[in-house]
């Protein structure tokens, strides 16, 4: 095992059941580690073994050459955590949030004062520094729940679902903050159902799925194997026959997985489809009209149906 | 450390609920508890002179113990033990060779003054008996001491019911502290703070012991607030002299810690809040040790219920200046206070992650 954060044969279990199923991943140091997987993967339970926040049954974890089991404190010391809730104090300022979690790990005097100015700073709330969480956005708790996870300046940084529920403009300013840690040398371990934003920041991506490792790579190998779908977006203006026409096309040979979002269809369909006018007639029969066809270049949804049969949402 | 302490510090000062609960509502029920009840009872009693029935074949109660507060009546067992019942005596003795049975009467306080008269009686026959076994010539030497050894105490007699209930309401907040302290981790758990706490490098016992520690400064506060408060505008005698007074809020500082503590550990525990069944049974054991009203002290288990030993100890400090009891309760508190700190920090460092 030779990278920053070493994963060999974890298993976690529940009773009977293997929420993490002898699953190992090498991460590298410097590079944003991305980990995909539906509700129930064992992402969750993964990272949550990572961070020492809970045990595990069984496996080898490693992180800067430090066993997580043995040498635990050092460990600590070199993780930052962004849990997928929000994790601050009400009763606290901003200021007062980021001061308290980043005195956890040692900082004092001079040291901590620097430290919480720049990581409100980093995260665009060095201005509301003395707001309470009552009167923030979404966005802006979401941004001290990162300015908390990262003032200690931590090597290993493990975000779960960094952006949900945030406007499109702050989830710009964490994703654009989470390429800086990058640059300045930390490692990140990002969870999302977001393809998007999984595809636009992380260096490596791993499948994860009932607790195994499905695959693993970046995302143009992981979308090299897609040998056996495609896809397609039809253009149409909706009308109340959606349902209708979600069923008649599921019932289509080759016809993989259908979803209808405002005025469009995504299909994704066997590699093998070359007659699409069943589809086509299946509009039309509902009555709605064709504005547009375009296929889609291969992505991750695609990638995870083909692998795994199923939707990532 | 001090930044955990001083974060529990502001968790009550940030909160409006806490600042009136446990500030200012002890201070309305002292007010109105010794305004409104003072008429309908009273901490006086009168004693008077006690009567005691006895059947003792080869003793003479009278002559031994006769004095101008205490009268001893020979009688039948039947007639001794009806007019106790009736009220017409105070208390009942009889000695045969089985040797002394007490019977009682309905009121505490003659009660005790009888079992005393009864044990005086028991440690001087015992002290004789030993005499007469190891060394019997001894017996010719001793006399009786014509002195008066009898101890008279003076007791505070400006005391009313409303400083009756200042203590009482003061103990009272003690034990609430228990109900504040009992959401500590269930906020911690509420807000996902908890995490964060389990997954730092930070010693778990350190940072469990710094959210106790955190407790003490309100409970402090309160206090402070309530005693001062109690002292000047509402003119509640507390202990005679500095040093009792010292020590009453001492005790009283020292049992709303403990029951704080008590709290926070209850709260690491139990993941479900546990305000309301710690306002229950807190309720329920002030009234059966009389915190609410004197007369509803329900003996004997008001003697296994802090409020009431704590109400003693409070009593003996006022009333009799007696620092024993509280001295005794103070000593037993800290231990309490630091097991539970032990036993807290033990569960807080095998904790793991919970998830709701």
């Amino acid at each position: 095992m030779s990278g920053y954060v070493s994963i060999e044969k974890l298993v976690k279990m529940y009773g009977d059941f293997y929420a993490v199923d002898h699953l190992s991943l090498e991460i590298e140091e410097g590079e944003i580690y991305g980990l995909l997987g539906p509700n129930g993967a064992g992402k969750s339970t993964t990272l949550s073994a990572i961070s020492t926040l809970n045990s595990f049954d069984s496996g080898d974890v490693k992180i800067a050459g430090y066993d997580i089991v043995k040498e635990k404190s050092k460990v600590k010391s070199l993780i930052g955590m962004v849990p997928q809730e929000i994790a601050i104090y009400r009763h606290l300022t901003a200021y007062e949030n980021v001061k308290f979690f980043a005195s956890l790990y040692g900082l004092r005097g001079e040291k901590l004062a620097k430290a919480v100015e720049e990581a409100l700073e980093f995260v665009g709330l060095k201005e509301k520094q003395k707001m309470k969480p009552r009167q923030m956005s979404g966005g802006m708790l979401r941004r001290l729940n990162i300015a908390c996870g990262i003032a200690h300046n931590p090597k290993l940084i493990i975000m779960d679902e960094p952006t949900v529920g945030v406007d499109a403009q702050s989830r710009d300013h964490i994703l654009n903050s989470i390429k800086i840690l990058k640059e300045r040398g930390a490692t990140v371990i990002y969870t999302s159902h977001n393809m998007n934003e999984v595809e636009e920041i992380c260096d490596r991506i791993a499948i994860i799925d009932h607790g195994k490792l499905i695959a693993e790579g970046t995302k143009q190998e992981l979308v090299s194997l897609v040998t056996d779908l495609k896809a397609i977006n039809i253009m149409t203006r909706l009308n109340s026959n959606v349902e209708k026409l979600k069923k008649e096309l599921k019932l289509l040979p080759y016809v993989i997985n259908v979803s209808i979002k405002e005025s469009l269809i995504h299909l994704d369909l066997a590699l093998n489809c070359e007659n699409l006018t069943p589809i086509l007639n299946c509009i039309s029969d509902c009555q709605m009209p064709i504005l547009s066809i375009e296929s889609e270049v291969p992505n991750l949804d695609m990638t995870f149906l083909s692998l795994t049969g199923r939707e990532l949402r | 450390m001090k930044n955990i302490i001083i974060n529990e510090f502001r968790k009550f000062f940030r909160n409006p609920f806490m600042l009136v609960c446990f500030l200012i509502f002890p201070i309305i029920m002292i007010y109105l508890l010794g305004n409104l009840v003072e008429n309908v009872q009273t901490c006086d009693e009168t004693i008077g002179n006690i009567k005691v029935a006895y059947t003792a074949q080869d003793v003479d109660f009278g002559s031994l113990y006769q004095n101008d507060d205490v009268q001893f009546l020979p009688m039948e067992q039947t007639e001794g033990q009806a007019k106790l019942n009736d009220g017409q005596v105070n208390g009942y003795f009889k000695i045969d060779e089985a040797g002394l049975t007490l019977f009682e009467g309905s009121s505490v306080l003659y009660n005790s003054v009888v079992k005393g008269i009864a044990n005086g009686y028991l440690l001087q026959k015992s002290v004789y008996e030993s005499i007469v076994k190891d060394n019997p010539v001894a017996m010719a030497n001793i006399h009786m001491s014509e002195e008066d050894h009898t101890v008279k105490k003076e007791a505070n007699a400006s005391m009313t019911m409303f400083d009756y209930y200042a203590v009482a309401m003061s103990i009272m907040t003690a034990l609430y502290a228990a109900m504040a302290s009992s959401m500590v981790f269930t906020e911690e758990r509420k807000y996902k703070t908890m995490n964060r706490l389990i997954t730092s490098p930070m010693n778990k016992f350190k940072i469990f012991s710094g959210i106790c520690i955190g407790q003490i400064p309100f409970v402090i506060l309160q206090f402070v607030v309530l005693l001062s408060f109690s002292a000047i505008a509402f003119h509640a005698n507390y202990a005679p002299t500095f040093l009792g007074k010292v020590l009453l809020f001492l005790l009283l500082i020292v049992t709303g810690v403990l029951f704080s503590i008590l709290g926070v550990v209850i709260s690491l525990v139990f993941r479900k809040s546990m305000a309301v069944p710690i306002f229950l049974i807190v309720w329920v054991s002030l009234l059966l040790s009389g915190c609410f009203a004197k007369a509803m002290t329900l003996e004997p288990i008001c003697n296994f219920l802090p409020p009431y030993l704590v109400r003693q100890a409070a009593f003996s400090l006022n009333v009799f200046g007696d620092h024993g009891p509280a001295i005794r309760v103070i000593l037993v508190e800290v231990a309490i206070i630091i097991g539970l700190i032990l036993v807290g920090g033990l569960i807080f460092s095998k904790k793991q992650e919970e998830r709701v």
